[in-house]
C-alpha cells in the first residue's frame, strides 16, 4: 500500500481540526476528565456498579471511606486497564463474602485524580484497605485472591 | 525540574507487578529514563520534556495486553531515538524537535500532534496514523511510510529524500501546507 496525501485536503481540514482540537482539549491533569481514546472498553465496568462494589470519588471518598466505621478495601482502577478488568471479579466476590464486615468498592482513577495523587497511585490496579481513616495494608499490581482474603482478614481480627 | 527522581519512577514500574505503571500527568522532564521498561505505561499528558527516553521500549507488554499511552504527552526536545513505540497512542502529543531518529512507530496513531521540525530519520513509520499531522519542516530521510495514513498531514518544508512508501500523486501537496 502506498501512502498518499488527499487532494481534497481543503474539504476535510476544518473536521480535522475540530478533532484535533477536541482532543488536545479534552480533559487536564488536575480535571476530572482525562480522556484515553482508542483505550479498552470496560464491559464488566456496570456489573461492578450495580453490584455491591461501592463507586467512590473525590467527593465521597471522606464520607464513604475515611469517616467509615469498619474497614474498607478501595480498587484504585481505570477503565483501559486490563488488568484492572481481570481483577473486577474478583473485588465483586470479596464485596459478597466480607458483606457486612467490610465495605468494598473501586475509585476511577482518571475522573478522581485529587485522591489518587493523595495515595500516590503509581501503578494500576492498587487495592488499600483503611481503617479508621487510614490505610493499613495495600496490595499493588495485579494479585491473587487469597492475598487479598489475607489482607483483610488480618484487620478484622 | 522533574517532581519525581528516576530512582522514583523505576519503583513505580517494579511495583506494578502485573498491573500498568500510572505516570500520567507527571512531571518528568529532564529525566534519564534510558534502560526503563515503559512498555503499556499510561503518560497521558506527562511531562517529558528533554527527557532522554533513547531506546525505551514503550510497545504491548504481553502481560498487561496494551500498548503505552501517550496522549497530550509533552515530549518536546525529548530523545527517543531508537526507542520502540509500536502501536502506542501520540494523539495530541507535542512532539516539536523531538529526536524520533530510528524509533520503530509501527501502527503508532500520531494523527493531530505537533511535530514539527521532528528529527524522524530513518523512522519506521509502517501502518502509523498520521492524519492531519503537522510534519512541517521535519526530518523524516529515509523513513518508511509503507502502509501509513497520511491524509492531510502538513509536509511542508519535511525531508523526504530516500522515503519508502510514499508516493505524492499531486506534486503540489507534497511540501505544501494543508490549510
Amino acid at each position: 500500500m502506498i501512502a498518499r496525501i488527499s487532494t481534497e485536503t481543503s474539504k476535510r481540514v476544518p473536521f480535522l481540526l475540530a478533532v484535533c482540537a477536541a482532543i488536545a482539549l479534552a480533559g487536564g491533569c488536575d480535571s476530572s476528565k482525562i480522556e484515553h481514546a482508542g483505550s479498552a472498553k470496560a464491559p464488566d465496568q456496570e456489573n461492578v456498579v450495580s453490584g455491591k462494589v461501592h463507586r467512590f470519588t473525590d467527593a465521597n471518598f471522606s464520607a464513604q471511606v475515611l469517616n467509615n466505621k469498619g474497614p474498607v478495601l478501595v480498587d484504585f482502577w481505570a477503565t483501559w486497564c486490563r488488568p484492572c478488568l481481570r481483577l473486577a471479579p474478583v473485588i465483586k466476590q470479596l464485596a459478597r463474602d466480607y458483606a457486612g464486615k467490610v465495605k468494598v468498592g473501586n475509585l476511577d482513577v482518571d475522573h478522581n485524580n485529587k485522591t489518587a495523587t493523595t495515595y500516590g497511585i503509581g501503578a494500576i490496579p492498587d487495592v488499600a484497605l483503611f481503617k479508621n481513616g487510614a490505610v493499613v495494608g495495600r496490595l499493588k499490581g495485579l494479585q491473587p485472591k487469597s492475598a487479598y482474603q489475607n489482607l483483610i482478614n488480618k484487620h478484622l481480627k | 525540574m522533574a517532581e519525581i527522581t528516576r530512582k522514583e519512577v523505576a519503583t513505580m514500574i517494579t511495583q506494578a507487578d502485573g498491573g500498568i505503571p500510572y505516570l500520567a500527568c507527571l512531571d518528568l522532564s529532564g529525566l534519564d529514563l534510558t534502560g526503563l521498561d515503559l512498555r503499556g505505561a499510561n503518560l497521558t499528558a506527562t511531562n517529558l520534556t528533554g527527557a532522554n527516553l533513547a531506546g525505551v521500549n514503550f510497545s504491548e507488554n504481553p502481560q498487561t495486553e496494551g500498548a503505552a499511552i501517550l496522549i497530550r504527552a509533552k515530549l518536546a526536545g525529548a530523545s527517543l531515538a531508537s526507542a520502540r513505540l509500536v502501536g502506542v497512542n501520540l494523539a495530541a502529543a507535542d512532539l516539536t524537535g523531538t529526536d524520533l531518529s530510528g524509533a520503530d512507530l509501527r501502527n503508532v496513531n500520531l494523527a493531530c500532534e505537533g511535530t514539527e521540525n521532528a528529527k524522524m530519520r530513518e523512522a519506521i513509520l509502517r501502518d502509523a496514523n498520521l492524519t492531519g499531522a503537522n510534519l512541517t519542516g521535519a526530518d523524516l530521510k529515509n523513513a518508511d511510510f509503507t502502509g501509513a495514513q497520511l491524509e492531510d498531514a502538513i509536509l511542508y518544508k519535511a525531508d523526504l529524500t530516500g522515503v519508502k512508501g510514499y508516493a505524492a500523486e499531486d506534486p503540489g501537496t507534497r511540501t505544501q501546507a494543508a490549510s
